[in-house]
């Protein structure tokens, strides 16, 4: 046996040592620690906190005014107060988030903009039950820097018979996280719930 | 830029959890401990986040941070902290079972082979990007995985012959 063989074999024994495990901790636990300990010294600059305060402006999840906001998609574009969904030349769409007052209308306009997604709103982050997404999410989707939140989406770099699971959730009443996968059409999916270190799973979010 | 920041970090964590999670595992043995260890590392990469998000590495970068507070932690509570039959604590059931023998060997290279070990075969590094990560020479990377293949062989050929000879 070659030396590149056996170090093939020695580390393919340690990797398969190791079972196929998946980490229980929410994000927003890893979050909710980072803001804490920020507090606790006393930095000025809370970034944590600041996000999710921005983010919070930017998506208004509990403005009472949902209603007003009612969107509908529309022929080249949905142009709406809360959100806009729009086709670009090169079939990218491009969404950008100031308010979210209704999930299923957003997932029904990048529907109609041929983006095949799931929108969840709330306290929870949801993801494929089985904790396997799809690769590619990052040639799929990209986050460029800014305000307001702005998501780029290439339709036709999306597998085929794959979606994508939009989680937007709040950490105390503020929306801080924007959680986005790439999983198979009509795949399991679970939401985990803060405070409980080893929560429960949700029933997931209704499709259409 | 906070808001985009903030679901940056959040889908970094969601990609490299799980193989953090195992690469961590690997060198400290116990699934509650490596959990704990890792949530530490992603709390200070999220802290950290301007910095680590240019890393070329984020996972490396969790990783070692969990290796480094794993070191401060034993020795903080080696005396307070008495174990008994072995510093590897029985798997709470219905977690999946690991081959605790050949993991109680990988315990036991020095932290710097361990490190290698736990970049190159559970993050999937090369050994540029390795070397990179624990600013040491790429030859150097490559002398520390041979160190611990030989190791590990030589180790794991006497477990089996004593297997053998206990069976015989």
């Amino acid at each position: 046996m070659s030396d590149d063989e056996a170090t093939r074999e020695v580390l393919g024994a340690v990797k398969a040592a190791v079972p196929d495990i998946h980490m229980h901790t929410p994000v927003q636990h890893i979050v909710a620690a980072a803001r804490s300990r920020r507090r606790r010294r006393g930095l000025t600059r809370l970034a944590v906190s600041g996000l999710a305060v921005a983010a919070g402006l930017t998506l208004g999840l509990s403005a009472p005014d949902s209603g007003r906001n009612t969107p509908g998609a529309q022929p080249g574009g949905a142009r709406l107060a809360a959100w806009t969904v729009r086709t670009g030349p090169g079939g990218a769409v491009t969404v950008t988030l100031r308010q979210l007052t209704n999930a299923a209308a957003l997932q029904h306009a990048l529907a109609e903009h041929g983006v095949p997604a799931i929108v969840h709103v709330g306290d929870s982050i949801c993801f494929q039950s089985d904790g396997h997404p799809l690769p590619g999410l990052f040639r799929v989707v990209t986050h460029p820097p800014g305000f307001p939140i702005v998501i780029r989406i290439r339709p036709a770099a999306m597998p085929h018979g794959s979606e994508l699971l939009f989680s937007l959730t709040r950490i105390s009443g503020a929306v801080a996280y924007v959680g986005q996968e790439l999983i198979r059409i009509g795949a399991p999916v679970s939401c985990l719930h803060p405070p409980s270190y080893h929560s429960g799973t949700n029933p997931p979010p209704a499709k259409g | 830029m906070e808001a985009d920041s903030a679901a940056e970090f959040a889908v970094f964590y969601q990609a490299s959890r799980d193989r953090c999670l195992r690469a961590v595992l690997a060198s400290v043995g116990d699934r509650q401990l490596a959990e704990d260890l890792v949530s530490e590392g992603f709390v200070r990469a999220l802290m950290a986040w301007r910095k680590v998000r240019q890393h070329p590495a984020p996972g490396a970068w969790v990783v070692r941070t969990a290796l480094n507070t794993r070191i401060s932690w034993w020795r903080r509570h080696r005396r307070e902290v008495p174990l008994t039959g072995g510093d590897t604590p029985a798997l709470p059931s219905p977690e999946p079972v690991m081959d605790a023998a050949l993991l109680a060997e990988v315990r036991r290279l020095p932290l710097r082979q361990r490190e290698v070990i736990a970049l190159r075969v559970f993050l999937d590094l090369d050994t540029q990007t390795t070397a990179a990560v624990l600013g040491i020479a790429p030859g150097t990377v490559g002398a520390h995985l041979s160190q611990a293949v030989a190791t590990l062989r030589s180790r794991m050929s006497s477990q089996i012959s004593d297997n053998e000879e206990a069976t015989t």
